[in-house]
């Protein structure tokens, strides 16, 4: 599958960059495509393209603050998930939403 | 309602993101300037705010820190209000804020400055239509004016002067408190804790804003208070690496480098690679360090001069600079000592299986939404 996804602290220092590695550290080792925009204190950092976001299967959210640009994401399943949990079990979490992403589309 | 909570959080912490380097930039600068004046044996450079000369520099530059600290409530006004409603806000947001300083309404005015303005620019922004031609003058004209309007009128003529009272009384109270060695003991055991409790997190910066929302209106030292405690955990964990290296990971033995860094510097999510390891143990350990330490450092009597400089070498911006170095001694090295007796950070599957705060997928929380 393909996800995009935001990650954002208050600091902007540790969290935002320790989550996106996390998600992304992740999908290499379940297989999934997995690009996360970090929006922290150098401002946006690997932004994520149009094209990226209209291919994705679902977007993933873990901020603890509101984040820029989420006009982006219009239409797309959108999964916010906790900072804390992203950072310490990332291939938990993304397996998690992996598999709800797979359960939505087998009902439609 | 969770929801609701959820967000309201996220615009204020949205708000303190941007309060941030400004007043980080301030204080460093205050204190640069400070020193300058140190040096040449004065304690008060606003003697000089007429007279010529390296002090009159000085003099300038300090009050170049304080327009940055000063920023404050304008900048947390504006940026509640921007993460509420986007640009539209700004313009109520900046003017509450401002009005939140000029009334004495401070901090708390600020907030609620913010938060009024972005939800009246959503409002106006959604129920206020005009037809044909006209339409073009909602953005520019009639939203800005009814927002900046009822901002101003809620700021100034209505919640200004009983904010203002309730700011000052609460500033009284909380001097008066300072006052108080055994007061100033608990109320640094509880910052301390809170700065300590998730690293960077919501608590972290709570405690934090709390410190820095007193020091704009000279009340100095919790502010210490929470610079000491800041330097606790990751000082902590880098001296923890050294004191049993075998204890280690090689990636977190060179985690540890990077911690000590920090520790000095004063940035707390150093720990977080650490902590992560076995949560349920190390937190409540951080937390106890960091109450301790910046306990320890007002015991002994670290006092407030001027506006405190964080990170370790800010004990020359504290009156009885050792005590707050050794306060921090004492909390980095009940974590140095605690962290290692009470988890192995190298065997990855011991550590995972003893005490993970998350288990299996049960425990994560996913959030559906779609825009």
């Amino acid at each position: 599958m393909k996800f995009v996804g935001i990650t954002s602290c208050i600091a902007g220092l540790a969290h935002t960059p320790m989550a996106a590695k996390a998600l992304e550290k992740a999908g290499v080792k379940l297989g999934h495509e997995v690009k996360i925009e970090q929006q922290g204190a150098m401002g946006i950092v690997n932004q994520l393209k149009a094209s990226e976001i209209s291919e994705a299967d679902a977007v993933i959210i873990a901020a603890d603050q509101s984040i820029e640009g989420e006009d982006r994401f219009k239409g797309k399943p959108i999964i916010r998930v906790k900072l804390g949990q992203v950072v310490s079990n990332g291939e938990i979490v993304l397996s998690k939403i992996a598999k709800a992403i797979a359960d939505k589309k087998k009902m439609h | 309602m969770k929801n609701k909570v959820h967000e309201f959080k996220n615009h204020l912490m949205s708000g303190i993101s941007y309060v941030l380097p400004v007043i980080i930039a301030g204080s460093l600068v205050v204190a640069v300037a400070k020193i300058v004046g140190f040096l040449f044996g004065e304690t008060d450079l606003n003697a000089f705010a007429d007279s010529g000369g390296m002090l009159h520099y000085a003099y300038l530059f300090e009050q170049v820190g304080w327009t940055a600290i000063g920023l404050l409530n304008i900048i947390l006004g504006a940026y509640i209000a921007h993460s509420i409603s986007g640009k539209p806000g700004l313009a109520a947001g900046l003017v509450g804020g401002a009005l939140a300083s000029s009334t004495n309404a401070g901090f708390l005015g600020a907030v609620l400055a913010g938060f009024f303005a972005g939800w009246l620019t959503n409002w106006v922004k959604n129920n206020v239509k005009l037809e044909g031609s006209f339409a073009s003058a909602v953005p520019l004209i009639i939203l800005p004016l009814i927002t900046v309007g009822a901002t101003g009128i809620l700021m100034a003529l209505i919640l200004g002067q009983p904010l203002g009272w309730l700011n000052t009384t609460l500033l009284e109270w909380i001097t008066d408190m300072t006052q108080s060695s055994t007061n100033n003991v608990v109320l640094a055991a509880i910052l301390g804790g809170m700065i300590a409790f998730d690293m960077g997190g919501p608590v972290n910066k709570a405690a934090w804003m709390a410190g820095n929302a007193l020091l704009i209106s000279g009340v100095y030292l919790p502010a210490i208070m929470v610079n000491a405690a800041i330097c606790v955990p990751p000082l902590g964990y880098g001296l923890a690496t050294l004191v049993k290296k075998n204890n280690f990971s090689n990636e977190l033995k060179e985690s540890g480098k990077g911690s000590l860094i920090m520790g000095i510097i004063g940035i707390t999510e150093g720990a977080i690679p650490f902590t992560l390891k076995s949560p349920l143990k190390l937190i409540p350990l951080n937390v106890v360090a960091g109450a301790a330490g910046s306990a320890t450092a007002i015991l002994l009597g670290a006092h407030d001069v001027m506006p405190p400089v964080g990170g370790v070498y800010g004990f020359f911006s504290v009156g009885s600079g050792w005590a707050y170095v050794i306060g921090i001694l004492v909390g980095a090295l009940i974590i140095a000592f605690g962290s290692n007796a009470l988890v192995n950070f190298n065997d990855e599957k011991q550590v995972a299986s003893q005490a993970e705060v998350v288990k299996s997928e049960d425990d994560i929380e996913l959030d559906f939404d779609t825009l």
